[in-house]
Order: structure tokens, then sequence, then C-alpha cells
């Protein structure tokens, strides 16, 4: 007795007995463990094989599991789909066109026939299960075919997978950074900012601490360790996006930093060589750093500390703080209230204070 | 070099920050050894007497990285030179270079004839990479902002010592 394939009805040359469960199931690329003989088997493409029964008509319980399990995997199948890797065409046998199994068709609801339905309608039944083909496969077309190998961006401007050719779903408000049905990495999207990268409103106070774990979660998702097995473009685009998220992490995480970042984002940029002038805020500035040195200096800070709990801070530091919390505020009310004057020089005030505080820390 | 930051008992000088120049010890990318000569000794650190009618006080801030620069020239009245200048500067090293240099070479020169330094000549005597332009551009703007300095106080005095003696013509007459 020869093994057939119940779909593409292929024989299993070599095999006589279905007994072993290896023999259960067509070589496909992805049935890893099979049969090994024959070059036609592993073209094949999805093919299963049920048990036993090689009659074409019989409407056997198996025809109706694997049926079901092939259902079962067109349907959510992408989401297993290893596409990353470039595609070896999978060629339907030009020279015999796969049959499918009446008892298939009529689950799959399709009309049944007598004839062996063409390379296109295989490639119909295939789309509406979801499982898309290249165009190599089906000349004659058969629906959305998915453009390998470069970054998608549509007529109608949404991005789509460059792997897989999915756009992003609707209804997730997370920046496109990974693919969501075949979880390939995308390259990077200037135009995603780093508040968007977070799902934070482009606003001066953070809205929540989560910041951290929402960086981690992208991490778990497209660090450069995790793409050691695809392609070199997209270990590329992996060590882009990382860097990227790096980058959005830090600056957001620091008031000053993500104030700068603010005023960018609103055409604001930030000119290195003006000077200013100002007299009272340099004197001050100066008469604060003179304090600082001196006070390391004759290690006179016994005389001006003051402690907190175990930590001993200085008296002249929790007043930069304040000051540099009182500057932060007055940041954030004159952003919300669009005064960008006003929050230049909030930011220049904190920049100082900053560096005040810094070298206090240093020298403790 | 650079762990050589803090040094005690120096007279204050500012903290050498690497800021876009990397430490010292990396080849090419290395504080020219005039900055660094200029840090490790510094020349002309200290303060004048503010309130001194022959000094003027330059004092100048760069927001953008949070450094301020005080610059001070002590004129001689007749002649018009610098006689002396001393300088105070927070900031990377680069800056305390830059402003060194710029009172080194303000010295024994005449107010009009500083006022044409530029930074392009202090950055270029320094060898200040592009990132550390503007921290020449301090420099000349310190420079400039203590001669108008001292000439505010020169008018000042002038108009006040017209009104004394106004005054006392006045009182006389």
């Amino acid at each position: 007795m020869i093994v057939r394939c119940k779909i593409s009805d292929i024989g299993l040359r070599g095999f006589t007995s279905p007994s072993s469960k290896a023999a259960l199931r067509c070589k496909t690329k992805r049935h890893k463990k099979i049969i090994k003989k024959g070059k036609m088997w592993r073209r094949c493409g999805r093919g299963f094989l049920a048990t036993g029964s090689t009659a074409p008509d019989a409407f056997s319980s198996s025809s109706v599991v694997v049926a079901a399990a092939l259902l079962r995997l067109g349907t959510c199948g992408l989401h297993h789909l290893p596409l990353s890797s470039p595609p070896q065409v999978l060629p339907w046998h030009h020279h015999r066109q796969p049959a499918l199994r009446p008892a298939l068709r009529h689950l799959l609801r399709l009309p049944t026939s007598a004839e062996a339905p063409s390379s296109v309608g295989v490639a119909r039944l295939l789309l509406q299960l979801g499982r898309p083909y290249s165009s190599e496969a089906f000349p004659n077309g058969g629906g959305e075919t998915e453009r390998r190998g470069q970054p998608n961006a549509t007529a109608t401007d949404v991005a789509t997978c460059w792997n897989c050719g999915a756009s992003p779903s609707s209804l997730s408000t997370e920046p496109f950074l990974v693919c969501g049905a075949c979880r390939s990495v995308q390259p990077v999207d200037a135009s995603v900012d780093f508040f968007q990268i977070f799902g934070l409103e482009k606003m001066y106070e953070l809205q929540n601490d989560n910041l951290e774990s929402k960086y981690k979660d992208w991490q778990k998702k497209l660090h450069p360790d995790l793409v050691h097995t695809k392609s070199k473009q997209e270990r590329g685009y992996a060590a882009e996006q990382s860097a990227r998220i790096i980058d959005a992490y830090h600056i957001l995480r620091k008031p000053l930093s993500r104030a700068l970042y603010l005023l960018k984002l609103e055409g604001f940029h930030v000119d290195e060589e003006k000077t200013i002038s100002d007299p009272e805020l340099l004197a001050e500035i100066m008469e604060i750093r003179e304090a600082v040195e001196e006070a390391t200096d004759s290690k006179a800070l016994e005389g001006i500390k003051s402690e907190v709990g175990n930590i001993v801070f200085s008296p002249l530091f929790l007043q930069l703080q304040e000051k540099l919390q009182n500057w932060s505020n007055s940041f954030g009310k004159a952003f919300l209230e669009h005064d960008f004057g006003d929050a230049v020089i909030s930011i220049q005030r904190m920049t100082y204070y900053e560096r005040a505080i810094e070298e206090i820390v240093k020298k403790l | 070099m650079l762990p050589r930051l803090v040094r005690r008992g120096a007279v204050a000088a500012g903290l050498l920050r690497p800021g876009s120049g990397a430490p010292a010890a990396v080849g090419a990318r290395a504080y020219h050894e005039r900055v660094v000569d200029h840090y490790n000794n510094p020349r002309n650190v200290g303060s004048f007497d503010k309130s001194d009618p022959t000094v003027g006080t330059g004092l100048v801030g760069a927001p953008a990285c949070g450094d301020v620069m005080k610059l001070q020239i002590k004129v001689d009245d007749n002649t018009g030179k610098i006689v002396d200048a001393c300088f105070k500067t927070f900031g990377c090293g680069s800056a305390i270079a830059s402003s060194s240099v710029a009172t080194e070479w303000v010295k024994g020169k005449q107010m009009e004839e500083v006022l044409s330094i530029k930074n392009t000549e202090i950055a270029k005597h320094l060898s200040l990479p592009p990132v550390k332009l503007h921290c020449s551009m301090l420099a000349e703007d310190a420079i400039k902002a203590a001669v108008k300095d001292y000439e505010i106080k020169k008018a000042k005095l002038v108009a006040s010592s017209e009104a004394v003696s106004i005054e006392k013509a006045a009182d006389a007459a």
C-alpha cells in the first residue's frame, strides 16, 4: 500500500506502511521530523498524511482531524511562520496539480468540484487561510503578495512589515517597532518620537513611573541579542532600534534632558554659541560655585552641614535642589502655556543649578 | 591626566570636564598640550576688587553648557593700557584655558587693541576642536564685557565728578 498525502496527493516513496508516527506528516519546510526520502516530499508544501485510509472519498475521522489541524494552522499559523529567513520559494509542482481532497474541501466549505483546483485556486484557498505566498509560486497572481526584502510604504502611507507584509493592527496604540504578526524588527522610523515610544503624552511631567518597565518590555522584543539567528538586515534594524530606545529612556528619565527634548520637538534648538551676561544670575552662580570650592577645600562643611537621616546634606545643597525644583515647575507651566521664551529661560537656569549640584555631589 | 581632577588647595579654577573632548589618554582626541598646561599651571587666576574704579569686570555665561566666566582687567587711567588681568572660570577645560589665554594676551595692550582679539585666534592657539569653539567665543565676549564695564564705570565717574564740581561751583557762587 502506498501511503499518500491527503492534500498534495503525493505518494510517499519507500514507505509502505504508515504505522510509525513519522510517516504521518508530509515533509514540508516546517515539519522537521520527517520522512527523509524523496525530494518530492520536501517540495510538497503543506501536505498532511492521515493514517491508514487512502481512499479518496473517505470521510474518515482522521481526515477531519487533519483538516481541523490545517485550519487551525492556517488561521493562526502566521505566528509560527519563521519567515525571517530568505524565502526559499516552495514551488508548487508545476507538473502536478495539487489536489484537494473533497473531504477537506467540504470542511473548508469550498465548492466541491470534480476538477483539481488550479494553482490560482489553491492560492486563493491559502489566502483564506491567511497564509501569504510569494508571487513566484503563483505567477498567475492570486490576491495580495508580499514584497520581500523592502521596507513597505503603501500609497496610503501606512507602514507595513517588510517581512510578512502585515500592517500594524489599528487597535494597537504602540508604535510600529516590531511586527505583531511575524515578530520581526522594523527599521527605525524617525518620525516616531521618544514620547510615542513610551506611550506618553508630550508633556513635561511624567504621568506615571513605569518608564523602566516599558523600557525593559521593548528591549525584550528587539534587543540585538535576540536576533542572532536572523538576517543581517534584521540584525541591523534591531541594533538601531535598541540604541534609539536606550537614548529615549535616558533622555526622558532626567527632567532637564526631557525639557530640552520637548523644546527640540517644538523646533527650538539650543544655540551653543550663545552667551548671556545677565549679571544677577551669573553673580549668583559664581557665588555658589565659589562657595562649593571653598567649602570642600577648607573642610568647612562640618560647620554648615545638617543631617537628614544617615545622609548628610549641606543646606546649600538643599537650597539648590529647591531652586532647581522651582525652575522645573516654572518650565512645566511655561511649556503648557506655550510660552517658549520663559521656557528657554527656565531651562537655562535649570542647567546652571544642575551643574552646581553636580559639583557638590562630585566633591562629597 | 584626568584623574587628577580634584586638586585640593589649588586656586579655584573649576573642574576639568571632558565634555566631548575625550580624555587625554586617547591619542588623536586628547586635549591639546597647551590646554593641559593652562589647566595644570593656572596663570592669572584670582579676583580684583570690584568696586575699584580702575577695574573692569566682565561676567559672561554659556547657558547651553552651564559655564560661567569672570574676567577682570586693571586699567591705567592715564594711558588706557591694561596693566593686569585675572580670571575665574567654572566650566570645562577648554573654557578655563580660553580665559587663561585671554588674560595673558590682554596684559600690556591698549583697550581698543584688545577689542580686536578674535575667538578664532584663541581657538587656533589652543587647537580647540569644533565642538569647543563656543568656549573661545565665551572668552572673547568676556574681554569685551570687561572693557565695556570699565568704560561704563569711567563714564559714571566722570559724570559724577562733573556733577560734584557743578555743585561746588553752585555753592561757591
